[in-house]
């Protein structure tokens, strides 16, 4: 669920397209914002008034978490309500329902007519989307959500792989969900942060972020139940990490230092080494700072061959999802691992000079693909770093 | 998910932790700074309320007027007041809590250093003042009138990221947001991390800030506990309990290797033994279900697979906070799992109050080798409970203690947690 619609092939199209989901914001009104564009979720699903009417109770970044959740689980063949005495959801979300708890705010200090309703405040807490998912699900096992911001997505799946790997759970349903509110679309725009066209990764002209919208979800499981149930893996996801810079709340290490040590321990963990990996789905907000930090700590964990390894920024096409960020971009990262196929970063600009030399730019890059490493930076020097292997067949 | 990804941990272990001890205890609640206060309030059986600002007119009639605040504690000794201001009150709750579990522990700064040091900190509500500052000022006065730095603070890992700044934590970060459950989640999360050999050292616990926004929302959902003559008493198991008590503060745990800890001779605290996690489905979205048959399976299922004969539990911490159908919920599961026949429980939430951590601190406690209390605010057996907290007579120090969370939403979590082996 992203600015390109409902759905992976939406995403998946999106993304090989070149193009942006990154278009003028109709949530709320941004005549007074610095910045007008976002990648807000098309349709009636991405329409804030929606959960006011019929599906009360829901918050809007509920409703996108169960729309992934459920193309997840009929993809992966398995059914909600069914043989989920031992499965879990793990969940980042770095605002919940913020959307609708800026309503009833408005209303509550008389700034906005009308009664408050506590309808659109029930689902307001961060853990509003697992939960809304869990209980759709009819989940029994654990059920966290994290929220660190924009690594919120990412450590949920790597917080759902221990679970599994520990016995905890069979089955995870792991991923993040986030809408656009105007808490963080004043606060990013407050931070001189954002862009004001869509945002320009790796690009030296490149001014900020464009905030986005939406949800991923990945099902995970451990081999032996995938394979008891004759179900076949679309990937292997081989570790995941996290780190903290401990540097600065909003600015990233500049050496990088925070990403090198997630991404050092992820490959320590997957037992290989940084030569196996075989593209990079950064972070890539298109900050000045970020981008220049997430090229440092490349450098420092791929050595020789960073100029050499592809880097897809799915941000530039939907936009920073946040909470929901780490999860998308896992959704990436599988997805051109399944196409051998890198998709593009659009927009245009110059390259910088000092960003990764082989950042694919408009058009798709065609590649053998069989590890692929995805990084998340966050506020608070939060740092995770994904490593997912291609699926070729039960070969054990 | 393959059998490489398993090499970590050899054997399935169903979140089983082992190794992993707890050795410093922070804390700063409405009782007080240092877990002394909070023994001592346990015993005396006292909460601290205090009256909660109503001046913005959020309160509904009839609702809570009192929470246990903890913005007049003393923390300076453990956070200058200079580089307080800059924070968010659960940015100070929690940093302050911090200093002062790794000075409980006794451990050396530098060496810490040495290796990445894990923080995880719960919260329910995050940084609740600052979040509504920034949407109130956005509203009223336009989003040109943002604050970066109330913005800076607003997320909901700002007090775990102020943690790792002070402590230089440079291991993995978040913020478990996963309400009641997520002080003992953060917990399980953190002694995964030094299990597993990511770091030596963590640092976990919860924090939270009760301002009258959240403290009016609570009470509109019925939650706290009402006013009566008596005043707005929780009364965690009792016949007559309409709701809990909304709490501040933070409680932060050191963590570390069960050898390290013996190798510099440290004091233990009590000994992370093992843990579970489950959801009940039927569960309202603000409210507690009707499920406790699953949940009580799923817990029993998880103590058998780590090793925990039900037998070798003496004693349960309670999350019963006065919750209407939270602690009818809790005593369902309680009661099928130790087939009627429960250990000697505490409710410490009759004193701490619900949501700052001050029951993950109780629990702690009471693996340390603290006397059995009294649960504070229970005088009367419930019959639909089947269930009736210690009464406060000598009891043997425990030996193994069950601390158990339940969520509003579905979310549960217990701990297993052992009482330190007897130093050779």
């Amino acid at each position: 669920m992203c600015g390109w619609g409902e759905g992976v092939g939406a995403l998946w199209r999106g993304l090989l397209g070149g193009g942006t989901a990154i278009t003028p914001l109709r949530r709320f009104d941004t005549s007074r914002y610095r910045t007008r564009l976002a990648a807000e979720v098309p349709g009636e699903l991405g329409d804030g008034e929606a959960p006011l009417r019929p599906r009360q109770r829901l918050s809007l970044a509920d409703r996108f978490a169960l729309a992934a959740a459920a193309e997840a689980l009929a993809h992966a063949g398995l059914e909600p309500r069914r043989d989920m005495a031992r499965a879990g959801v793990f969940f980042g979300s770095s605002t919940g329902g913020m959307w609708e708890s800026e309503r009833f705010y408005a209303r509550l200090i008389g700034h906005d007519a009308g009664r408050p309703l506590l309808s659109w405040v029930t689902s307001q807490q961060y853990n509003g989307p697992g939960d809304a998912v869990a209980r759709w699900a009819a989940v029994e096992g654990p059920v966290e959500t994290v929220s660190s911001a924009c690594t919120s997505g990412a450590i949920a799946i790597a917080a759902a792989a221990d679970a599994l790997r520990e016995g905890e759970a069979d089955v995870a349903i792991a991923g993040g969900s986030d809408s656009l509110c105007q808490l963080t679309y004043a606060g990013f725009n407050s931070l001189r942060a954002v862009d004001a066209g869509p945002c320009r990764p790796f690009r030296s002209q490149r001014e900020g972020m464009s905030l986005g919208e939406g949800a991923a979800v990945l099902v995970l499981e451990t081999l032996a139940h995938a394979r008891a149930r004759g179900a076949r893996p679309l990937a292997e996801l081989l570790a995941g990490a996290g780190s903290c810079d401990a540097h600065h709340m909003t600015a990233p290490a500049p050496d990088g230092r925070g990403a090198v040590h997630a991404i050092q321990r992820a490959l320590a963990e997957a037992g290989i080494a940084a030569d196996a990996v075989d593209f990079v789905n950064a972070h890539g907000t298109g900050t000045p700072l970020n981008d220049a930090a997430e090229w440092q700590a490349l450098l420092a964990t791929l050595g020789h061959r960073a100029a050499d390894v592809p880097v897809a920024a799915p941000k530039a096409s939907v936009g920073h999802l946040l909470g929901a960020a780490g999860a998308i971009e896992a959704v990436a990262t599988v997805l051109c691992l399944r196409e051998g196929c890198v998709h593009p970063i659009p927009n245009g600009g110059e390259v910088d000079s000092a960003a990764p030399a082989r950042v694919v730019f408009g058009e798709p890059l065609h590649d053998d693909l069989r590890i692929g490493l995805s990084i998340n930076l966050a506020f608070g020097g939060s740092n995770a770093a994904l490593l997912f292997e291609r699926w070729d067949g039960d070969g054990a | 998910m393959s059998d490489r990804g398993s090499d970590q941990a050899s054997e399935p272990t169903d979140g089983a932790v082992s190794g992993v001890v707890v050795t410093g205890l922070g804390v700063v609640l409405a009782t007080g700074a240092g877990r002394e206060a909070l023994a001592s309030a346990l015993c005396a059986g006292e909460a601290r309320r205090t009256s909660i600002d109503t001046s913005a007119g959020f309160h509904a009639p009839g609702t809570a007027r009192e929470a246990a605040l903890a913005q007049h504690v003393d923390v300076s000794r453990w956070l200058p007041p200079g580089r307080a201001r800059r924070l968010s009150w659960p940015s100070r709750f929690s940093v302050a809590a911090a200093e002062m579990a790794l000075a409980d522990a006794a451990l050396d700064r530098a060496r810490l250093a040495e290796s990445p040091v894990a923080v995880a900190l719960a919260t329910s509500f995050g940084t609740a003042r600052y979040a509504e500052s920034l949407v109130r000022e956005i509203i009223l006065q336009g989003p040109e009138a943002a604050s970066p730095a109330l913005f800076a603070e607003s997320v909901a890992n700002a007090p775990a990221a102020q943690v790792a700044l002070a402590a230089d934590a440079r291991g993995t970060n978040v913020a478990v947001t996963q309400r009641e459950a997520g002080p003992l989640q953060a917990v399980l999360f953190a002694a995964r991390e030094v299990r597993l050999g990511r770091s030596r050292v963590a640092l976990a616990g919860c924090s939270e800030e009760i301002n009258p926004l959240v403290h009016s929302l609570l009470g509109r959902f019925r939650a706290l506990a009402p006013p009566s003559p008596e005043g707005e008493v929780p009364r965690p198991l009792d016949r007559r309990r309409a709701g809990m008590l909304a709490a501040e503060g933070a409680v932060v745990l050191v963590l570390e290797r069960e050898d390290d800890a013996h190798a510099r001779g440290a004091r233990v605290l009590a000994k992370v033994f093992g843990g579970a996690r489950a959801f009940d489905p039927t569960a309202p979205p603000q409210g507690f279900g009707t499920g406790g048959a699953g949940l009580a399976a799923r817990l029993a299922a998880a103590l058998d697979r780590q090793g925990v004969p039900l037998g070798s539990i003496d004693r349960v911490v309670s999350g019963a906070s006065g919750s209407v159908a939270g602690d009818l919920l809790e005593a369902t599961i309680l009661r099928r799992l130790f087939a009627g026949t429960v250990p000697p429980l505490v409710a410490p939430k009759g004193v701490t109050g619900e949501y700052a951590g001050g029951h993950l601190a109780a629990a702690i406690l009471a693996a340390s080798g603290a006397c059995a209390w009294r649960t504070a605010g229970f005088a009367q057996v419930d019959p639909a409970l089947g269930l009736a907290p210690h009464d406060g007579s000598p009891l043997p120090p425990a030996r193994r203690v069950l601390a158990s969370a339940l969520a509003a939403g579905g979310a549960a979590a217990w701990l297993v947690l052992d009482a330190p082996a007897p130093r050779a």
